[in-house]
């Protein structure tokens, strides 16, 4: 059959922009089909936190540590200013002792990847962010986590791949999957049939729907995180800031007593914009594909934000909007090719890191295809633990 | 966060939802009007000069007379008035997200009547972001309410019966009107008021326009031109007018964040100011329980305003049982029987084609929904 390209991937978002300029880079002849377009799922729809204190220990910290570190020549490498500031500083002040030890224990297994996460006092989280609360009882800081402008970065990549030969189609979705003999050989859009024997699944929170037409039954599920937009205003902040619940609701749900907020997910996710608007979030919540802002979680991230920054009062909310996070049941996304479908690989699944996560999954799944092994172990990462 | 119920939640107290109220509180309904600015109205209390129509339109009468008279009506009736209170959103299920006296509502009714007019159309020039650019609307507040000359000086921009009225308004305020500025190639409003701004001397520029404001900290000077049968400035018929306030009259769209919000579908009319939502012979949108009146509905004046809040009030308190079928049919009959009258002649008629249109793609959206 007539190939279309060497690489077919689904998804115009962060990762499968991201995947389709390393794989020009291969030389690869790329393919990126986008239902609607680029950027126009989460990566649109999120904040820029590039953090590694925000990682669950073990592998997918490794995995962060190593994304970060090619962060820092990523600019330069793509052309264009994506507004990454890596020197911001990740913050995660808490309320009390009781969530003080949770995130010295947190940060004790986070630590073991070999970053600099340390616990400090209320007194200096205050004297490194001014317009934190004075009741601060202290904070887990990482000096070397930044943020990015998660729209222009995606867009980045974009214009990258094209630059090297990738032809974007937007506004074209994927209906269904050619496959012939076990292996997968093309897929089926509403603008006709596109032939490839490796298809990428990069569509985030709608890689699932994606691996079901390949016949595979994957967990990923959409959960809806909304969030605030303020006006721009001046020099408010730079470190990105989560309250301690962030992690805890993370790493340990059990130990959250709010039932109002467990049930929204709802911690604290705050970072100022170049252009002086604050990003302002958000919940982690099961609701399907419904995406529509509710009163309930604006009252809850609200109080949240002023209890930590009591000058926020007085600052007005432009926007409020909803993105959702690709959630796997072990919170690990699911990296590698499908070991019932030859040629299907997957690169989705990455909740709330997906940001962080996207120079790292390109370089990786570009390797794994174009190369037929990946510079660094993914095994961990595999879909098929799902797929016994 | 607090919750509050009521049967009926009126967003906006201007002509429309003082009107809804009125009708719907009357019917024997529990009324909860929210409004964000201080003092209820909406734009009746600006309007000093004397309304036209029939004696059943009040023809003769000054606005805010008309405005004071809706109020008291109102308040004497027991509707509850929710005033410097912002709604910032609706959730499907129509509750209102409401900023009341510093707390965070959720203000949950059965039916909703948003009656939010409409605002100002901007038009941007070289200098329309100085200190002194402001709409005619934003002037008349100024002079009317505030009792604040906006400035000295005055260039109108378009001869609408906005810009008309206004620029008369600003000079009984004791401001020079310099000059009226038309794009088009005759006056847009009311002869009667275009004659009265005539008679006192001051100049009808039509087939003209602004090409840029001058000044350091505000407006000193502002450069008219000539424009084509395209409304392309004319080169080398540029003139300067010395002048501090330039006030643009330039239409105005509806205010439908609300309406977009709570998934109402829309249809674009031009006549009425861009995207309008459907509504039915009732006022009802295509979300059920969800009303709208007046500018929110389409750009008209403020008797239509009235008069489909009224119709909003009618049939809200309707669908809730509040009055038999009978006599609700009969008071929408007489309603809408006057705003036939109001939509009629040579400036109505525009209106009452745009009206038809908006229901009958309303009609059409529901019929192929049904099917």
């Amino acid at each position: 059959m007539m190939q279309d390209a060497d690489v077919i991937i689904i998804g115009g978002g962060i990762m499968g922009c991201s995947i389709a300029w390393q794989l020009c880079k291969f030389g690869r002849k790329v393919l990126v089909l986008e239902r609607k377009d680029v950027a126009a799922g989460s990566a649109g729809a999120t904040d820029g936190v590039v953090g590694y204190h925000t990682k669950k220990p073990g592998p997918q910290m490794d995995l962060a540590v190593q994304s970060i570190a090619m962060f820092r020549t990523l600019a330069d490498e793509l052309g264009e200013d994506v507004e990454f500031d890596f020197t911001a500083g990740g913050m995660q002040p808490a309320e009390d002792r009781m969530q003080y030890d949770l995130l010295s224990e947190i940060a004790s297994e986070q630590r073991r990847s070999g970053v600099d996460i340390r616990m400090i006092s209320g007194d200096e989280a205050r004297s490194l962010e001014p317009n934190l609360a004075d009741d601060v009882y202290g904070a887990l800081y990482c000096p070397t986590s930044g943020k990015v402008n998660p729209l222009k970065l995606t867009n980045a990549f974009a214009r990258a791949a094209k630059r090297l030969g990738a032809v974007i189609l937007t506004e074209t979705e994927v209906t269904g999957m050619i496959i012939r003999d076990g292996a997968v050989k093309g897929v089926r859009t509403g603008r006709g049939d596109y032939y490839s024997d490796v298809v990428v699944d990069a569509c985030g929170s709608w890689a699932g729907q994606i691996a079901k037409m390949a016949g595979l039954d994957l967990p990923v599920t959409p959960r809806k995180g909304q969030l605030a937009v303020t006006e721009p205003v001046d020099f408010f902040m730079r470190a990105t800031v989560q309250c301690a619940r962030y992690n805890i609701i993370k790493f340990r749900p059990e130990a959250v007593r709010d039932q109002r907020a467990l049930k929204l997910g709802a911690s604290l996710s705050i970072e100022q914009t170049e252009n002086g608007g604050m990003i302002i979030g958000s919940t982690r919540e099961f609701a399907g594909y419904e995406k529509e802002n509710t009163f309930e979680a604006i009252d809850v991230m609200m109080k949240r934000a002023i209890r930590f920054f009591p000058a926020l009062e007085n600052v007005d909310i432009i926007r409020f909007f909803s993105g959702f996070r690709p959630y796997t049941p072990d919170g690990l996304p699911m990296l590698g090719e499908t070991a019932p479908l030859h040629g299907f690989y997957m690169a989705a699944g990455h909740e709330g890191d997906g940001i962080a996560l996207s120079p790292i999954t390109g370089k990786l799944i570009a390797e794994l295809i174009a190369e037929g092994k990946p510079s660094y172990r993914i095994d961990e990462f595999s879909p098929n633990r799902f797929l016994k | 966060m607090k919750y509050v119920k009521t049967d009926i939640a009126i967003v906006g107290a201007g002509s429309a939802g003082l009107c809804a109220a009125y009708q719907a509180r009357s019917a024997g309904a529990d009324v909860l009007v929210i409004d964000e600015n201080r003092r209820p109205g909406g734009q009746l209390f600006k309007q000093l000069h004397k309304f036209f129509g029939s004696s059943a339109h009040r023809a003769g009468t000054r606005g805010y007379v008309i405005g004071r008279e809706l109020l008291e009506r109102v308040e004497e009736s027991g509707v509850t008035v929710w005033l410097d209170s912002v709604v910032y959103g609706m959730e499907k299920d129509r509750s209102l997200g409401v900023i009341h006296g510093g707390e965070n509502y959720v203000v949950r009714a059965k039916k909703v009547i948003v009656a939010t007019g409409a605002k100002e159309n901007y038009m941007a020039f070289p200098g329309s972001t100085l200190p002194g650019v402001m709409g005619a609307g934003a002037a008349q507040t100024m002079a009317n309410i505030n009792r604040v000359l906006p400035g000295k000086r005055i260039v109108m921009l378009g001869s609408g019966n906005v810009g008309l009225i206004v620029s008369y308004q600003l000079m009984q305020a004791g401001a020079d009107v310099l000059a009226i500025v038309e794009a088009a190639p005759k006056i847009g409003g009311y002869g009667v008021h275009a004659g009265k701004i005539r008679r006192a001397g001051v100049p009808i520029l039509v087939k003209h326009t602004i090409t840029r404001a001058i000044g350091e900290t505000g407006v000193e000077k502002v450069e008219i031109a000539e424009v084509d049968e395209r409304f392309r400035p004319i080169p080398g018929t540029e003139r300067i007018i010395e002048a501090d306030t330039v006030c643009l009259a330039v239409g105005l769209n509806p205010m439908t964040e609300l309406l977009w919000m709570a998934g109402c579908k829309f249809c674009f009319i031009p006549a009425f100011g861009g995207h309008v939502p459907m509504h039915d012979a009732n006022m009802e949108t295509t979300v059920p329980g969800l009303y709208v009146a007046g500018d929110v509905t389409g750009v008209e004046e403020a008797s239509s305003a009235m008069e489909e809040g009224n119709l909003a009030g009618v049939s809200a308190a309707a669908s809730l049982g509040l009055l038999d079928p009978e006599e609700a049919g009969r008071r929408r009959g007489e309603i809408v029987s006057r705003l036939d009258t109001l939509r009629s002649g040579m400036f109505g008629e525009r209106r009452r084609t745009a009206k038809a249109k908006q229901l009958e793609e309303t009609a059409a959206y529901e019929a192929g929904r049904r099917d």
